[in-house]
């Protein structure tokens, strides 16, 4: 067997051979990603296309979608209050959580980046969040929000504080959801700027330190400054996702009290599965998908020429 | 002798810092645990009670007979499982396929792939929906395995980066011996891939298991019901029986515990992987 193989390499010319051999190469690449491609495809593209072609029409599921031209994207979304009511909302809940959320993740990733005892045992607590659904600990943390009976008024009563209707309220209901959200994500974006902090190099620090610098000055001059990568990272990812912050507002309060917490993924949701226009909220998905990207490029040309820094 | 001081009054605020951060992260799940044991007059005492009299645990063999709950355990287990094999070995094979082997087109395709990320799942919901109910899968496993079982993106990527920092004289020498490309893959340079494959899997198991909108849209019966859609019924059907809502929480957050505690290692190094994109 090993013989002919060899009889018939030496006799076909060369190229050929490579040609097969690449040929053979070609298919076992195309054959090892075609089911991810198809995938990908049925999946991912042909509903990207629908949902654009979707969001031209009139459809309720049941009768033939009616072609409406752009009147999804103008008319019917300009004179939509609870869009803008819900816009108005998605953009309060990220810049409550995103400023906030990012501190605090700092916060803690700098003092669990410090060689202290149990420094495992603490990163591990403020990881556990992440892991659970948002939709169990919603149900507790709903409680602890309860005016009546809830651990939290319990608190402020210590305190010598009057009971605040966290989820009843609608002046508070939008910040305690976002409580709720950045508790919940504080785990993620640690992990990542410990990681971004392993990169920082200490002989920098003690420089740093020879040159008299505080805590303060080597923070904001060396820290900060040289984490920008994860920093940027972070930010960007914990836009995506309070832009499409839903699970937490579904089950803690529903897009209420009133319209308080309608955020405008629960709002094309509910245009989508409770009032079946189906091609008025693909036009909505639209419009938030261009918003993101929009605020995504901003955040890149702002932050991003300062990401990278030439060590050496 | 003072500098060492100084020191030990630092890393005391810190622990204090910590520990007492620490108790805000921890207890909305020790009150789960301890709410799901009170009786249901305790749930409404004021001031809250931190220890119940009588520890009830018999809310929890409630929460069994009231609720399809064991039913929806296995749905979540059943389904989570699935999708994760599938994600697992498709990523494998195709990232695979992008690090090492050449074809024409090979880099495009990539990054097509890759560009799929960028799209958010509110884009392709509707769609989805619809495609499902073309296909009849509404209200099926298959609605809730199959868009998932292929594969994806993301773990392409991750599992191509991997592959890329193995030596490629490794596939050389299993070439020479006279290895398919599958078996290259399969015998020699997969057994090296556990860890990251490890991240990937507890990844997407729990990305799966704590899914809430896809199995939302797409299951209608109480048969098909996953954990996570099961327990946002439940707090309707039973608003102020806080106690069953809590042992229901609690068994529903237990293998995901259990699945965190015991892989926290590839857990926090996926996504110190997925940082390193940025």
């Amino acid at each position: 067997m090993n013989e002919t193989n060899i009889v018939i390499e030496s006799v076909v010319p060369k190229k050929t051979v490579t040609n097969k051999a690449r040929r053979r190469e070609a298919l076992s690449g195309y054959l090892f990603i075609v089911p991810n491609l198809l995938a990908m495809f049925v999946f991912v593209v042909i509903p990207i296309l629908t949902s654009l072609v979707l969001s031209f029409t009139n459809w309720d599921l049941l009768n033939p979608p009616q072609f409406v031209g752009l009147e999804n994207y103008t008319k019917k979304m300009i004179e939509d209050d609870q869009f803008w009511i819900s816009l108005k909302h998605t953009a309060v809940f990220s810049l409550i959580t995103i400023p906030v959320g990012i501190t605090l993740s700092l916060f803690f990733a700098l003092l669990l980046n410090q060689a202290i005892k149990g420094v495992n045992i603490y990163r591990a607590v403020v990881f556990l969040p992440v892991v659970i659904s948002m939709i169990s600990i919603s149900m507790v943390w709903r409680w602890v929000f309860n005016t009546d009976v809830g651990i939290l008024n319990f608190l402020l009563n210590f305190f010598g504080i009057d009971p605040i209707g966290w989820i009843s309220d609608e002046k508070f209901a939008l910040v305690s959801v976002a409580i709720v959200a950045i508790w919940k994500s504080i785990g993620f974006n640690m992990v990542i700027l410990l990681a971004g902090l392993k990169n920082v190099p200490s002989h920098l620090y003690e420089a740093a330190k020879i040159d008299g610098a505080g805590t303060m000055t080597k923070l904001f001059k060396i820290t900060i400054p040289l984490l920008t990568p994860s920093l940027f990272f972070v930010s960007i990812m914990s836009i995506i996702s309070s832009f499409q912050v839903f699970d937490v507002v579904y089950m803690i309060t529903g897009g209420g009290p009133g319209d308080s917490t309608r955020v405008l993924y629960y709002w094309l949701w509910q245009n989508a599965f409770n009032f079946f226009q189906m091609g008025y909220a693909s036009a909505l998905a639209w419009v938030v998908f261009i918003l993101l990207f929009i605020v995504t490029l901003l955040q890149m040309k702002f932050f991003g020429n300062k990401v990278n820094y030439e060590l050496d | 002798m003072k500098k060492s001081q100084h020191f030990s009054i630092k890393k005391l605020v810190t622990h204090l810092i910590l520990i007492l951060s620490g108790i805000t992260f921890v207890f909305p799940f020790f009150w789960m645990i301890i709410t799901s044991l009170k009786s249901p007059n305790e749930i409404f005492s004021w001031p809250p009670i931190f220890i119940p009299e009588k520890i009830m645990w018999s809310n929890y063999a409630d929460v069994f007979t009231s609720i399809p709950i064991i039913r929806m355990f296995f749905n979540s287990l059943f389904v989570s499982v699935t999708v994760t094999l599938g994600t697992v070995i498709f990523c494998a094979l195709a990232a695979y396929s992008f690090a090492r082997l050449r074809f024409p087109g090979r880099e495009f395709i990539f990054k097509l792939y890759l560009g799929t990320m960028m799209v958010p799942v509110m884009v392709t919901m509707i769609p989805m929906f619809v495609i499902m109910k073309y296909f009849g899968w509404i209200d099926t496993y298959y609605a809730l395995i199959v868009p998932g079982f292929f594969g994806n993106a993301f773990g392409t990527f991750l599992l191509r980066q991997f592959f890329m920092s193995l030596p490629t004289q490794l596939d050389d020498a299993a070439r020479i011996d006279g290895c398919s490309y599958f078996s290259t893959f399969y015998r020699i340079l997969l057994p090296l891939m556990k860890p990251p494959m490890a991240a990937l899997a507890v990844f997407t198991f729990m990305g799966v298991w704590n899914d809430f909108l896809w199995p939302l849209i797409t299951v209608q019966s109480d048969e098909m019901k996953t954990l996570s859609i099961g327990l946002a019924s439940f707090q309707g059907l039973y608003a102020t029986q806080y106690h069953l809502l809590m042992a229901a929480a609690v068994i529903s957050v237990i293998p995901v515990l259990i699945a965190y505690l015991s892989s926290q290692k590839y857990f926090i190094e996926g996504i110190t992987l997925t940082g390193m994109k940025g």
